[in-house]
C-alpha cells in the first residue's frame, strides 16, 4: 500500500479510530492490533512476501531468547552469525544472488572460461534491507548486552512490522522503537497535530516536488544524447530533487504517522542540501542508515582508532557497502565510491566534524562564505547522483562527458521551458525548508503562529498546491526498490 | 482525543471553502498556468457545448450516434439527410463508455431514437476517460450520473474542474456564452457532426510497432455493456460499429480480436476498419480521423449496411 495511494487515505483514519477507540483498553491488544494491521499494509503489496517478515521475526527473537539465556560466549557468537546468515542470507537472495552470478560469469569470460548459468526472475521483497536491518540490530544489541531480550512476542513482531516505516525507513534501532511498544500509549493532541503537519509537508514533496521533478529526470535520462549540456545538468538537478523530495517525503509521512499512534521515531533528514561540506551532508541525509553502518560497521571494524589509516580505510568500506545497500548495481557502488572520494579530504585536514549546527543558526541568512560552501557541496551531489539514477556505468559516463562536453548554456529544447513551473515549486520547498532549518521538519515552525486561521491558511494553501501541482499517477517511492 | 477530532471537523469546511475559493479564483485567471490539474473547456474540441444546446431544442429523433471524435467527425447527418433520416451525432471528445452512460441516462428517454449508432472503436477501450470527462464536465448537463461519473472516474483534474464548474454555475460566470461554430480549422454542423477543414495526411510509417492483443479496461467493458442494456431496454435498435481506421495505424497498431470478440456477442456489430478499401492520404486527415471524402465513403457503407439490415428503407 503506497503512501500516496486513496487506498491509505481510507486504511489510516480507519485504522487510527480504532487503535485509539476499540484497542485502547489494553496495551496488548493495541500492539496485537498493529501487527495485523501492519501485516495487511504489507500484505496489500504481496502476501507471499510476509512469509519472510514472519520467518525474519521468529528466528531473531527466538536467537535473541537463547542468546541471552547461555553464558557461554562461543554459543552466543554462534547465534548472532546465525542470525545475521538467515537475514543476510535473505537480502542476499533477493536482492543480490543475479548481481553475483553475472559478475562471476564475466569474470570468468574475461579469463577466457565460458561458463553457463541462468539468472532467476527473482522478484524484490518491497523493503527488505529496512526490515533486515532494523531486525539485525535487535540481534546485534542483544549480543552485546546493550538491550534485554523481549519475552512479548506480539511486542517484537509489531516492532519488526511496524506499518509507518516498514518498507522505507526510517531504519529503526531495537533500543529505541521496541521498548515504545512497552510501555502504556496516551494520546497527545500536540503530537498527533505535529504528526498530521508532518505528514502533510512529506505528501507535498512526494506528489508534487519529487514526481513532477520525476517526469523530466526520466525524460532527460533516458534519451540523453539529444539533450545538450546544459539540460543534462538540469536532468541531474531533477533527480537531485526528486530522491530528496521522494525519500524525504516518505520519512516524513512514516514519522507523522507513528505520531499518530503514539511513537517517537527517529530523524532520518535534517536538509541535507543546506550541507557546508560533504560531511555535514552525510549527518543529515538518510541518517539512521548512515548511524546503523557507523555503529554496526564502522566502529566493528575498528573506528578511527587506528590511526588515519583506518579511519580512511572503515570510512571507504562504509561507503561500498552503503552504495551496495542501495542495489545490486555498479552504479551504486561507484556512487558510494565518489562520496567517499568527497569526504576523503575533510577526514584527512580533520575538518569533518567543523560544521555540526545547522547553517546560520544565529542569523537570518547565510554568510557569502556559506553560501559557496552550500553551492559546492550541492554540486558535488547532483554529479555523484547521476551515478545513482544512471542504468549502468555506461550511461552514467556517457551522461557525464555530454554533459560537460555539449555547449552547457544552451537550452535546444523546450524542456527549460516546461519544467519551470516545477522549478518554481523546487525553489519554494527550498525557502520554506531554509525556514524552518532550525525544526525538525520544513513546516513545523507553523506551530508557533499564534493565530489558528493563519495556520489554518498554511495547511490549505498546501493542500491547494498539491491539488494544483501534484502528479496523478500513484507513484512508487524510489526507496522501496532498496 | 476530542479535541483532535473536533479540530480536524471544524478545519474541514475551513479547508473547502479555501480550496473551492483559491481554485475559482486561480482558474479564472487562466487554467492553463497555475496547475497541472487544472482544465476547464467551455466549447471545447467536440463542440459538446453547442450539441448540448441543440439537443434540448429535439424531442425526438431517427438516429442518435454515440462514441468519440471517430464518431462526430465521421458520420455526418446531412449524408443521412439525404435518406430521409433525422440523425443526431452526441459523440463527443475522447468520450468513452463512461461518459456514454452519463449521456445516455439523460437524452436516450426524452429523443427516443429508433436506431442508435454507437461507435465501440478499439481505443477508448484502454482510456481512463479522464479527457472525456474533462469535456462533459466543462459543457455537459449536470446531473447526478455526471457526479457519479466524476468519482468513478477519481481523478483530481476532473474533481478541480467539477468545482470550478459548480461555482461558474453560481455566479453566472458562462451565462452569456456563445460557442463558435467555427474554430480551431473545425466548423460545427447542425445535428452533432464536426468537419474538419484540413484535408490530406502524410503517412509515416516510422513509428513503433505494437501488435500486441489489445486488452480493454474491465471498467469500460462492464459500462458499454451497462449501455448496451440501456439501449435495448429503452426500445431502440441498436448497432455497434468500429469506425474505419488509417492503414497506417492499422498496420502498426493492435490485434483487435479479443475485443472484437467481446462485443460481437453484445450485438450487431459491424466493422469498418480496414473493411473500405480507404487510402490515407486521400481518405484520412490523420491517423484516426476521416476528412471529407473519408466521411462520404464511411457513411455511404454505414447506410448501405443499415439497410441491408433493414434498420431503415431506401
Amino acid at each position: 500500500m503506497l503512501f500516496n495511494s486513496i487506498d491509505f487515505a481510507v486504511f489510516l483514519p480507519i485504522v487510527f479510530l480504532l487503535y485509539w477507540f476499540i484497542f485502547k483498553s489494553s496495551l496488548k491488544l493495541q500492539n496485537a492490533f498493529l501487527l495485523v494491521v501492519s501485516y495487511i499494509f504489507y500484505g496489500w503489496w504481496d502476501w507471499r512476501f510476509l512469509s519472510l517478515i514472519a520467518f525474519s521475526t521468529l528466528v531473531d527473537f527466538f536467537l535473541a531468547t537463547a542468546m541471552n539465556k547461555t553464558t557461554d560466549k562461543a554459543k552466543r557468537k554462534l547465534f548472532l552469525w546465525l542470525s545475521i546468515s538467515v537475514n543476510l542470507g535473505f537480502l542476499g537472495f533477493f536482492k543480490y544472488y543475479n548481481f553475483f552470478l553475472e559478475n562471476f560469469i564475466s569474470s570468468f569470460k574475461i579469463l577466457g572460461v565460458e561458463l553457463s548459468a541462468s539468472s532467476l526472475n527473482i522478484i524484490l521483497p518491497v523493503g527488505i534491507s529496512f526490515y533486515t536491518f532494523q531486525t539485525l540490530s535487535y540481534t546485534i544489541d542483544v549480543y552485546r548486552k546493550n538491550l534485554e531480550p523481549t519475552k512479548d512476542f506480539i511486542a517484537f513482531g509489531a516492532f519488526v512490522s511496524f506499518f509507518p516505516q516498514l518498507v522505507a525507513g526510517p531504519i529503526e534501532r531495537a533500543s529505541n522503537l521496541l521498548p515504545q511498544f512497552y510501555k502504556p500509549r496516551r494520546f497527545s493532541y500536540d503530537s498527533a497535530v505535529d504528526g498530521l503537519r508532518q505528514i502533510l509537508w512529506g505528501l507535498f514533496k512526494k506528489v508534487v516536488i519529487a514526481d513532477n521533478c520525476a517526469e523530466y529526470a526520466n525524460m532527460i535520462f533516458s534519451n540523453h544524447l539529444s539533450y545538450s549540456g546544459g539540460e543534462l545538468f538540469l536532468g541531474a538537478l531533477f533527480f537531485t530533487f526528486q530522491i530528496y523530495g521522494d525519500f524525504s517525503g516518505y520519512s516524513d509521512i512514516a514519522i507523522g504517522t507513528s505520531r499518530l499512534f503514539g511513537f517517537d521515531l527517529k530523524r532520518n533528514f535534517a536538509f541535507p542540501y543546506l550541507s557546508r561540506d560533504m560531511a555535514e551532508f552525510w549527518r543529515r541525509w538518510h541518517i539512521s542508515l548512515s548511524t546503523w553502518f557507523r555503529d554496526y560497521v564502522y566502529i566493528p571494524l575498528g573506528g578511527s582508532r587506528g590511526g588515519k589509516y583506518m579511519q580512511v580505510r572503515n570510512t571507504f568500506v562504509i561507503f561500498l557497502v552503503s552504495g551496495f545497500w542501495h542495489g545490486a548495481n555498479w552504479t551504486f557502488i561507484i556512487w558510494g565510491l565518489l562520496n567517499a572520494i568527497y569526504f576523503l579530504p575533510l577526514l584527512l585536514t580533520n575538518r569533518n566534524r567543523s560544521n555540526l549546527e545547522v547553517v546560520a543558526s544565529n542569523s537570518l541568512l547565510p554568510t557569502l562564505k556559506e553560501v559557496w560552501q552550500i553551492l559546492s557541496t550541492f554540486l558535488l551531489t547532483v554529479l555523484a547522483w547521476v551515478f545513482f539514477r544512471a542504468e549502468s556505468l555506461t550511461h552514467a559516463m556517457s551522461y557525464l562527458r555530454e554533459m560537460v562536453s555539449s555547449d552547457f548554456f544552451t537550452f535546444n529544447s523546450d524542456i527549460l521551458k516546461m519544467s519551470s513551473i516545477t522549478l518554481f515549486l523546487v525553489l519554494f520547498m527550498y525557502l520554506v525548508e531554509y525556514i524552518g532549518r532550525k525544526e525538525q521538519f520544513g513546516i513545523a515552525g507553523l506551530v508557533r503562529i499564534k493565530s489558528q486561521a493563519i495556520r489554518w491558511t498554511c495547511y490549505s494553501a498546501i493542500i491547494l498546491l498539491i491539488g494544483l501541482f501534484m502528479q496523478t499517477k500513484e507513484t512508487p517511492f524510489i526507496y522501496f526498490q532498496f | 482525543m476530542k479535541n483532535f477530532l473536533l479540530k480536524i471537523t471544524l478545519f474541514a469546511p475551513w479547508l473547502i471553502c479555501f480550496y473551492v475559493i483559491s481554485l475559482t479564483g486561480v482558474m479564472s485567471v487562466d487554467d492553463n498556468v497555475f496547475g497541472t490539474n487544472i482544465s476547464f473547456n467551455r466549447g471545447g474540441n467536440g463542440h459538446l457545448y453547442s450539441k448540448i444546446q441543440e439537443l434540448d431544442s429535439i424531442d425526438q429523433t431517427d438516429i442518435l450516434v454515440l462514441g468519440s471524435s471517430l464518431a462526430y467527425r465521421g458520420i455526418d447527418p446531412r449524408v443521412f439527410k439525404q435518406y430521409d433520416q433525422q440523425l443526431f451525432n452526441l459523440g463527443s471528445s475522447a468520450q468513452t463508455h463512461i461518459q456514454t452512460e452519463v449521456l445516455l441516462k439523460r437524452y436516450l428517454n426524452i429523443i427516443r431514437p429508433k436506431l442508435v449508432i454507437y461507435d465501440v472503436s478499439p481505443y477508448l477501450f484502454l482510456s481512463d476517460g479522464v479527457e472525456s470527462s474533462l469535456d462533459l464536465v466543462s459543457n455537459g448537463p449536470l446531473t447526478n450520473d455526471l457526479l457519479k461519473m466524476v468519482f468513478s472516474v477519481n481523478h483530481i483534474k476532473v474533481y478541480n474542474a467539477l468545482i470550478y464548474r459548480l461555482a461558474s454555475d453560481l455566479t453566472g460566470k458562462y451565462s452569456e456564452y456563445t460557442e463558435q461554430v467555427e474554430k480551431y480549422n473545425d466548423t460545427y454542423i447542425s445535428g452533432g457532426f464536426v468537419q474538419k477543414k484540413s484535408t490530406s495526411f502524410k503517412a509515416d510509417n516510422t513509428g513503433i510497432i505494437n501488435n500486441s492483443s489489445l486488452k480493454p479496461k474491465s471498467n469500460q467493458i462492464s459500462a458499454v455493456q451497462r449501455n448496451i442494456s440501456l439501449i435495448k431496454n429503452s426500445g431502440s435498435n441498436l448497432v455497434l460499429v468500429s469506425a474505419p481506421m488509417s492503414n497506417q495505424l492499422f498496420n502498426r497498431g493492435r490485434d483487435y480480436s479479443y475485443l472484437d470478440s467481446i462485443i460481437n456477442e453484445e450485438g450487431d456489430y459491424i466493422i469498418f476498419r480496414n473493411k473500405l478499401n480507404l487510402v490515407d492520404s486521400i481518405h484520412f486527415y490523420d491517423q484516426s480521423h476521416l476528412n471529407a471524402a473519408g466521411v462520404n465513403a464511411y457513411n455511404d457503407a454505414l447506410i448501405d449496411s443499415l439497410v441491408q439490415r433493414r434498420y431503415f428503407d431506401y
